[in-house]
């Protein structure tokens, strides 16, 4: 029985590989008319109805998956953090989608996820998260900034350390966007980004990255 | 007021025709007499330009032959639209600076940025004609480093959702031409 009950939560968390936590195509995340979908809830990931309770938790969760941590070999991972039916926050599983082919590159890239499939349903999307998969590796201005790229009202990203940073872009407002980075349990304003800059997402003036 | 930027904007334009100077395989293809001969020069040109010199055009050519696939493999991939499109030079937009890592956060680059030392002898002063500050306003001729951003500036997958992190920052030695890094 005990034996069943390990087999059934191996199947949920996906397959353990000898490179880390391997999520299931098909199963976990994957593709419908060129956009990428992802299953949700990730059982890694305790939902809350505090999202900086659920955004702390991300970066610790996605980097037990498979070459989450393996630089240049490794694998860029990009998942949705959602409101559910229960007005608790939930994140879904993080999908390594790609148009690139999968080879060593000092450049990792994945394609946003555009819907959940959770059978509880979904309220809203209130996010997007992805990682890199080096350690001091920040958001990259303009080809994560940018207004074009943004979907959602929040943009998480973290690197292998996870250090964690926050970008609201305030899309269709007329609002500077913020970048923020986590530090303890706040977040510290790093750079806003004027309402002009804001469809190139240029983070200006420049200053060495975080 | 919009926040003059130091970039060299707008190269994705002119560099769809002509960043494959260094590439020596590749000729581009031209149209036939006939229809060259109905195209019209100008005398001189227009007040409005856009200008590329030397120096930085091929800081980011190099940057631009690093990043974008092997000429094999765009035409291996010619039946996938998406991998075509994020394959041409033009679907990207560069900008390229100059920044001096001990002047963070001051904002403004260092317009010698020591350039006098490092770039065989030519300065700043010296290189910047009277107009140069016109066309590349803020930024030195002939700085040994520059920082090569490059962004997709298309969507080549509508309904499709965004790439996350499709550019890259390059950090080109112009000294010894070469890739120093790549920002990650």
């Amino acid at each position: 029985m005990d034996r069943l009950l390990v087999l059934a939560l191996a199947a949920g968390l996906g397959c353990a590989s000898a490179g880390g936590l391997r999520l299931r195509e098909g199963v976990d995340y994957g593709t419908e008319q060129r956009a990428v979908w992802v299953r949700g809830p990730w059982e890694l990931v305790t939902p809350s109805t505090d999202i900086d309770e659920v955004i702390d938790q991300l970066c610790p969760a996605v980097m037990r998956l498979s070459d989450a941590r393996g630089h240049d070999d490794g694998v860029e991972y990009c998942g949705l953090l959602y409101e559910g039916t229960d007005s608790r926050f939930y994140a879904s599983a993080a999908s390594p989608l790609s148009p690139d082919p999968p080879v060593r590159s000092r450049t990792k890239r994945c394609r946003m996820p555009v819907a959940v499939r959770d059978a509880g349903g979904v309220r809203t999307v209130e996010a997007d998260f992805h990682s890199h998969p080096w350690p001091n590796s920040p958001m990259t201005p303009e080809a994560d900034t940018a207004a074009r790229v943004q979907r959602y009202s929040i943009r998480v990203q973290f690197d292998t350390t996870c250090h964690v940073l926050k970008f609201v872009p305030h899309l269709n407002e007329p609002v500077p966007g913020e970048l923020f980075e986590r530090v303890g349990r706040t977040w510290r304003l790093l750079r806003v980004i004027p309402v002009w800059n804001k469809v190139d997402g240029a983070i200006w003036p420049p200053f060495e990255a975080p | 007021m919009r926040v003059p930027r130091p970039l060299l904007a707008c190269a994705s334009l002119l560099l769809a025709g002509s960043c494959a100077l260094f590439n020596g395989s590749y000729r581009p293809p031209h149209a036939p007499e006939s229809e060259a001969a109905k195209v019209k020069f100008p005398w001189g040109w227009p007040r409005e330009t856009v200008r590329l010199t030397g120096v930085w055009l091929r800081a980011v050519t190099m940057a631009l032959d690093d990043f974008l696939p092997e000429r094999a493999s765009e035409l291996a991939s010619k039946d996938d639209q998406e991998a075509i499109c994020l394959s041409r030079r033009d679907s990207y937009d560069v900008n390229a600076f100059a920044w001096d890592p001990r002047a963070s956060d001051a904002g403004e680059p260092d317009a010698g940025a020591s350039g006098a030392e490092l770039d065989g002898g030519s300065t700043a002063v010296a290189d910047a004609g009277p107009d140069y500050n016109s066309y590349q306003p803020g930024m030195p001729r002939n700085p040994p480093v520059i920082y090569v951003s490059i962004a997709l500036a298309v969507d080549c997958n509508p309904g499709g959702g965004p790439l996350m992190d499709w550019g890259a920052l390059y950090a080109i030695d112009t000294v010894n031409w070469r890739i120093l890094a790549i920002h990650h």
